[in-house]
């Protein structure tokens, strides 16, 4: 019983994982607390059906054609909604993140309708796994590969290629990497565009758990988040460990509170993180102005 | 203020005094305004702790909801009159805020506004899990009508009179506040913390007062609603509202006395007058948020501001 | 001269009068108002429920009422219980309509109610199944939906039938809380146990430690009190888990896509429900067809309900007789408040509806009996009419 938790634990951990990477991404390089990333994973996990049901297309070419998609819708959003907006003024731009995701929400509702729609399961198909004593479900196991493939793909991109190198650079210190003759504008919205591609990558892979629905990214998106405080915000690593701890702290920690007050746990991690350790279990501190 | 503002402003109080009988006492429009005053009041509260102290908060609905739970447990457990149950409202709400207020000290910009969401958060689970003291997701429906002695406010327009009296108290009391030495010290703690504190600011006082006071009005709006709506579902108070009450302050114009006014009138009127488009209403009204924010990052009030400025702006910033 | 003109101006005066008499006395349809859920968290059910409405406007206005048509003005509530009461005050007393549909979600319910009756306008609503809804002497309320009251009854007696005696529970404390409260009055009644509640929230994806929990109680059967997305989840996860009971739910997981999302896991489940297409029964057929028609999709029981309100209302409307005028705003909205609690027995395409004339919930909760259907083979198959 305890590998089953674990497994979930796991399983909904990687989901936080990567919509934790996409916040942390996105707030790295151009600084903007992304609030419509969980509506991001909600058009990731339409396209999905979409190209499922639309474009017959299996779960690996599926995959990569919704992470594709949003991308390219996040490039066009970054243009014409934040960029607009100086980066000084952050309360600014978390309005324009919030016009963004109603948008995105209500769009949804007019494209594809307002009933939650299921993903087809056989896309998660494959061969149970036969373990002595129990049966592990393919939906898990194909959840955990495909995301721990996704960052670590992300991770070996970051950190050897040259691209890589002028992403971690340009979040690092944006003039230095002007100086270094890095197009910052370029790699700032490749930034944001491989932060939304990570949220869709979320969306599809939760579809074995939930209906896709409009407001499937708002739970989904403040998890991610708590995800991403409790790891280190900004942190790639810490985003991973972040999101997989959240993922295992709810599941077993759900046994010893009142169920109905699950939810709170995000919340309250939150909150304490925020409090006593701002920099979460990876960060570097944070240089607060007193 | 400047002379020629008054001229506008005393038209503007007689026509709101005067709306009953003009609008033919349309239960309709009495409503939408009196829950624009509400709004004032409570855009106003978050008004001084973002647009003057520079607190990022998107969770003042739960503020707003204890208030008014606050006010209805009073009211209806106790059998508070009105005006007390309001007292108790503003007080329990305030103590709330104040406890908030400790939390957040060492939090800025975009965590402090994470840590304001996941507060609402919280507050909205607690009124939905804790029956026996919200009622529960069925909601507290048994909240008696506001009376002063025995003068009881049980039509639309005494309910309007009494909202537009305490929406023009509060405004001027919000006018003092700004002007006074506490609101210049607001200012110095949004604009450069280090330097307030130089300057032998107690921010760590003031960051709290702003804390402790845009709970009271927050929980001043929430008794108001309480004994107007006569119902109160925890589903009401989650974030979309919280984003609307920021979005007010923000389209509004963040840190301005007439800020609140605008953002207030221009969300709640534009919904309304959208519902012609049926489906397309939502997508169009976050089109206009969006277009708003870009061009208006200050907010409207920002803008006429700078429309009506005689003199060239000079040196305009980044 | 004079006279000439002056007669001149009576005939124009005349025929003008005449003109405006008989183009407002044809052109005085009846003015309703629905609200609707078409943005937010309830839009689901709050645009099929629309749909319904317009499906039989459609066809109620093809004949007309007496000559008269039906004019529906919608308003979206967002969701937002602020925003239903704003909807109704505008319905009320700016568009002045005779009566008023919806809306959907609970919540925003209770909140229009104080709004109606206040204003003494009837309003039936097509869902919300919080037993208080009729339980506080609401005299212009109908609900058009079962109430968690009489949702759960069928569904005991049947449980209790297969010989279970011990229950697990996992419910969605904020969305079914009510229905969960008389369930579990009804299962003490009949000597059925609960041995172990659980409760979730609207989204959560993961019940493992709540299903464990309940494993460990060892019960014979496991009740879900969910949404069609968290009921298919719970029931995969349990038969994962290795819990093999009978699985039974509520009327909101009666719809395909339960089925669709809880494959094998869910086959068996046993809900109680008022509506569901695969229902046999031709008038049910014909509905779907229309519906399908219409709006590409399938109908749901939200639909089905404001379906059959509406067409409610147009016999009512077809029974009585209003003045029709500004002036008589207030008789007309009480005269069909009485014209709705005189039908009995009106076999729509869900469920038999019956109002009477007290402000009791036996008067005004319309639907009282419910059908039982269980997954068989896939799809939803009627085990109890």
């Amino acid at each position: 019983m305890f590998f089953y938790q674990l497994l979930a634990g796991l399983s909904v951990g990687c989901i936080y994982a990567l919509v934790a990477l996409g916040y942390s991404l996105i707030f790295a390089s151009i600084r903007l607390l992304h609030f419509a990333q969980g509506d991001l994973l909600m058009m990731g996990g339409f396209f999905a059906l979409s190209m499922v049901l639309g474009l017959k297309l299996g779960l690996y070419t599926g995959i990569v054609m919704v992470m594709v998609a949003v991308a390219v819708l996040g490039f066009f959003i970054e243009r014409i909604a934040y960029r607009p907006i100086p980066q000084r003024m952050i309360a600014a731009r978390i309005m324009a993140t919030l016009g963004i995701g109603l948008i995105l929400r209500n769009m949804a509702v007019i494209i594809w309708g307002p009933q939650p729609r299921g993903l087809p399961p056989q896309v998660f198909s494959g061969p149970p796994i036969k373990l002595p004593g129990m049966v592990i479900p393919p939906a898990y196991y194909l959840v955990l590969i495909i995301s721990v493939s996704i960052m670590i793909l992300l991770t070996l991109f970051l950190g050897k290629t040259k691209l890589g190198l002028a992403m971690r650079t340009t979040a690092h210190d944006q003039n230095l990497a002007e100086l270094m003759g890095i197009e910052t504008s370029r790699v700032m919205s490749l930034s944001f565009m491989i932060g939304a591609a990570l949220a869709a990558a979320a969306g599809m892979l939760v579809a074995p758990v939930t209906f896709i629905s409009q407001n499937m990214g708002f739970r989904l998106g403040i998890k991610g988040f708590a995800a991403a405080v409790l790891g280190g915000f900004g942190n790639i690593p810490g985003s991973m460990i972040g999101g997989l701890a959240l993922g295992l702290l709810e599941t077993f920690g759900g046994g010893f509170i009142s169920s109905g007050y699950k939810d709170c746990i995000a919340f309250v991690v939150l909150i304490l993180v925020l409090i006593f350790r701002p920099s979460g279990i990876l960060g570097k501190f944070h240089v607060e102005k007193v | 203020m400047v002379k020629p503002q008054t001229f506008p402003m005393m038209i503007a109080f007689v026509l709101l005094f005067f709306l009953p009988s003009l609008s033919g006492n349309n239960y309709y429009v009495l409503h939408v305004s009196i829950m624009v005053g509400i709004f004032v009041i409570l855009s106003q509260g978050l008004n001084i702790l973002f647009g003057y102290a520079g607190q990022i908060s998107i969770g003042h609905a739960a503020f707003y909801a204890i208030g008014a739970y606050a006010s209805a447990i009073a009211a209806h457990h106790f059998s508070f009159p009105f005006a007390l149950a309001l007292l108790a409202a503003v007080l329990f709400t305030s103590l709330i805020g104040f406890l908030l207020g400790i939390t957040c000290l060492r939090l800025r910009g975009e965590y402090l506004a994470i840590t304001t969401v996941a507060f609402g958060e919280i507050v909205q689970v607690i009124l939905t899990q804790w029956e026996e003291v919200s009622g529960g997701p069925e909601g507290f429906l048994t909240i008696p009508k506001a009376h002063l002695s025995s003068f009881i406010v049980d039509t639309p327009e005494k309910y309007y009179y009494l909202t537009l009296v305490i929406t023009v108290l509060i405004m001027i009391l919000t006018r003092n506040l700004a002007s006074s030495k506490l609101g210049r010290s607001f200012q110095s703690v949004k604009d450069d913390i280090l330097a307030a504190n130089i300057m032998g600011i107690d921010t760590t006082r003031v960051k709290i007062v702003a804390f402790v006071l845009s709970a009271a009005y927050s929980g001043l709006a929430g008794s108001l609603y309480a004994h107007y709506s006569r119902a109160l579902l925890p589903d009401y108070f989650n974030l979309s509202l919280s984003v609307l009450i920021f979005m007010m302050v923000m389209l509004g114009g963040m840190g301005t006395l007439y800020g609140p006014i605008v953002g207030a009138i221009l969300l709640t009127v534009s919904f309304e007058l959208l519902r012609a488009l049926q489906v397309y209403q939502m997508v169009i009204y976050g089109i206009v948020v969006l277009l708003v924010t870009i061009f208006a990052p200050e907010g409207l009030v920002g803008i006429t501001r700078k429309m009506f400025r005689k003199k060239p702006v000079n040196a305009v910033q980044p | 001269m004079k006279a000439t003109r002056v007669s001149k101006v009576i005939v124009i005066v005349a025929a003008l009068t005449l003109g405006f008499l008989t183009a407002t006395g044809m052109a005085q349809n009846f003015k309703i108002g629905m609200i609707y859920s078409g943005t937010g968290s309830g839009a689901h059910t709050g645009i099929y429920a629309q749909h319904g409405v317009e499906l039989a406007v459609e066809q109620i206005n093809a004949q007309g009422i007496g000559g008269k048509k039906l004019d529906i003005i919608y308003e979206n509530d967002d969701t937002s219980t602020e925003k239903s009461v704003t909807a109704a005050k505008k319905l009320i007393y700016g568009d002045k309509v005779l009566a008023i549909l919806g809306p959907e979600m609970s919540s925003c319910i209770f909140a229009v109610q104080k709004v109606t009756e206040e204003a003494k306008i009837p309003m039936i609503s097509p869902t919300g199944s919080s037993p208080k809804l009729t339980e506080e002497k609401q005299q212009w309320y109908f609900r058009n939906s079962p109430s968690a009251r009489y949702q759960t009854v069928d569904l005991v007696e049947y449980i209790k039938a297969q010989g279970i005696k011990k229950l697990g529970l996992l419910v969605d404390w904020g969305r079914t809380s009510d229905q969960a409260k008389t369930f579990e009055e009804d299962a003490k009644r009949v000597g059925l146990t609960i041995t172990v509640m659980e409760k979730f929230q609207t989204g959560d994806t993961s019940f493992m430690s709540q299903l464990l929990k309940i494993k460990g109680e060892n019960v014979d059967g496991l009740v879900f009190f969910a949404m069609p997305t968290e009921g298919s989840a719970g029931a995969i996860q349990a038969r994962d888990l290795g819990i093999t009971v009978p699985l039974f739910g509520i009327i909101a997981m009666s719809y395909k896509e339960y089925i669709e999302m809880g494959g094998k896991a869910v086959e068996g489940t046993v809900v109680p429900t008022t509506f569901i297409p695969d229902n046999p029964d031709p008038a049910v057929q014909k509905f779907n067809e229309m519906f399908n028609a219409k709006f590409k999709v399938l109908p749901d029981h939200a639909a089905a309900h404001s379906y059959d309100a509406t067409l409610i209302l147009a016999e009512v409307l077809k029974k009585v007789k209003l003045d029709n005028k500004p002036e008589s705003l207030a008789s007309d909205r009480q005269k069909i408040r009485d014209g709705l609690a005189t039908i009995k027995n009106y076999r729509g395409v869900s469920v038999p509806i019956n109002y009477g004339p007290n402000a009791t919930a036996d008067d005004r909760d319309g639907m009282k009996s419910l059908m039982l259907v269980q997954v068989k083979n896939g799809k939803w198959a009627i085990i109890k009419k």
